[in-house]
């Protein structure tokens, strides 16, 4: 965020609404760096984060009078719908057949897929995944980066439903209060 | 289920991960929408998703900003010019309208009406079964609280008629409990059928009793109280046999620990009525 003029989401909606290049530049000055960051973990690869990242601002453009902000917040909206892309991306043919020509590692445990992820962190920032209990940093993992459903997840990791639930909130009531303590 | 248990089981967690099912998200959005607790969990779960993303952010390279904007710009123009090839292309068909028509040409036209008609209808059906596809979730959550409600008044409806047959019912007595000096409107009603002597009680304005306590109905015998048993709260059944009894002169009704006790604690009673 590193704009001097700061905008409430309902002005940045009706700047979009209007196709108004200053939302677009105000969008992107506010929004790029965070929506690349989950893209590019998503796909851990910048090639592909760069092709999506173009995609998810069309869609946005695109889609803002599709918004509903009873619904929640725009960065949030954002946030899935960069998701759900990276989600198309990842499930699409083309995707598949590239990765295993390259063997990368599928388990998400794998150290190396880690290291990546941390690389690519802006300087000084270490990746609060780390310090979470390997069970939780495995399920948010899954859920949020890969976009398993609860019933591949429970296959996967041979746990019932219900414990999949348990362990959501309580990574995500640990992550709060991380990013509490780190700030 | 309580919402506090509704919230804490993880559904609203689940939620904002992407990983409740299509059934849990309808019934989450129907909840979320009347209950203001619910919607507030939402929104901190979905804040701390925001914050990590944000402290997880990475600059995408330089030339990925200008790029976005010419696609966009781009993408603009395209449609507008979709806009006017699609405007010259309704002139074309007008033209040959006003040229000679030949019979041939005749059956090619209104080919081609039927294949333009054919269009509109598969459009016109497609968009209906997308508008309805996104209906019918709607619909479901509807019927749910439709069900819910029915249910309640379901069960108020026969509270009620239970009431009303015990009352009208020829052997019975009524009496009303009033309340003491300390709980003035305070309200309840006992029936006594006259030839068998069982006792029903009904509890018209009492308020609810704490967790650990319930109310206890006692009959004044020969001026002794004797115990008529506690009025469960738990049970949907508005009006409850209660111990049978001869000779009651007066009827009480006293909070006691769940479960009763052996004597009234007189400093807690609410109503009372005479036989």
């Amino acid at each position: 965020m590193n704009t001097s003029i700061k905008l409430s989401e309902e002005q940045l909606i009706s700047l979009l609404l209007k196709k108004d290049e200053k939302g677009f530049n105000y969008l992107y000055d506010n929004y790029a760096a965070a929506l690349f960051g989950v893209i590019t973990r998503m796909v851990s690869s910048k090639e592909y984060a760069d092709e999506i990242m173009q995609d998810v601002f069309v869609k946005i453009w695109k889609n803002i009078a599709q918004f509903d902000p009873e619904k929640g917040r725009l960065y949030t909206w954002m946030l899935n719908l960069a998701r759900n892309t990276s989600i198309d991306y990842l499930r699409s043919k083309g995707f598949q057949n590239e990765q295993k020509n390259q063997s990368i590692p599928e388990s998400v445990n794998d150290s190396e897929h880690y290291s990546i992820i941390s690389d690519v962190d802006n300087i000084g920032v270490k990746n609060i995944l780390l310090q979470l209990r390997p069970e939780w940093r495995e399920l948010i993992d899954l859920a949020y980066y890969k976009g398993y459903t609860q019933q591949e997840i429970a296959e996967r990791l041979d746990i019932p439903i219900g414990t999949i639930k348990t362990r959501t909130r309580n990574a995500l009531i640990e992550l709060k209060k991380l990013l509490k303590d780190h700030q | 289920m309580d919402i506090k248990e509704y919230i804490s089981s993880g559904i609203i967690e689940a939620y904002v991960m992407g990983l409740a099912s299509e059934e849990e998200v309808g019934i989450l959005m129907c909840v979320q929408k009347n209950n203001p607790e619910v919607k507030q969990a939402i929104l901190e779960a979905e804040k701390t998703l925001e914050d990590f993303n944000s402290r997880h952010a990475i600059n995408p390279p330089e030339e990925l900003k200008s790029a976005i904007w010419a696609k966009i710009s781009a993408e603009g123009e395209e449609a507008s010019a979709q806009q006017s090839s699609d405007d010259s292309l309704t002139e074309d068909h007008i033209i040959p309208l006003n040229q000679e028509i030949k019979p041939i040409n005749t059956v090619n036209l209104s080919l081609k009406w039927l294949s333009i008609a054919a269009s509109v209808l598969l459009i016109v059906s497609i968009s209906l079964n997308l508008y309805f596809r996104s209906s019918q979730n709607n619909y479901q959550a509807q019927l749910l609280d439709l069900q819910k409600k029915q249910q309640n008044t379901d069960i108020a409806y026969n509270a009620l008629k239970i009431k009303w047959d015990i009352a009208n019912h020829p052997n019975m007595k009524t009496i009303q409990l009033l309340g003491v000096e300390k709980h003035p409107n305070m309200k309840a009603m006992v029936y006594m059928d006259k030839s068998s002597n069982e006792v029903y009680l009904s509890l018209e304005n009492l308020p609810s009793p704490p967790k650990d306590q319930e109310y206890q109905l006692w009959a004044i015998v020969d001026g002794k109280p004797t115990s008529m048993g506690v009025f469960d709260q738990e049970s949907t059944e508005a009006v409850q046999k209660m111990v049978t009894v001869t000779n009651a002169q007066a009827f009480a009704i006293t909070l006691e620990k769940k479960g009763g006790s052996e004597v009234p604690t007189l400093e807690n009673m609410y109503v009372m009525g005479k036989v």
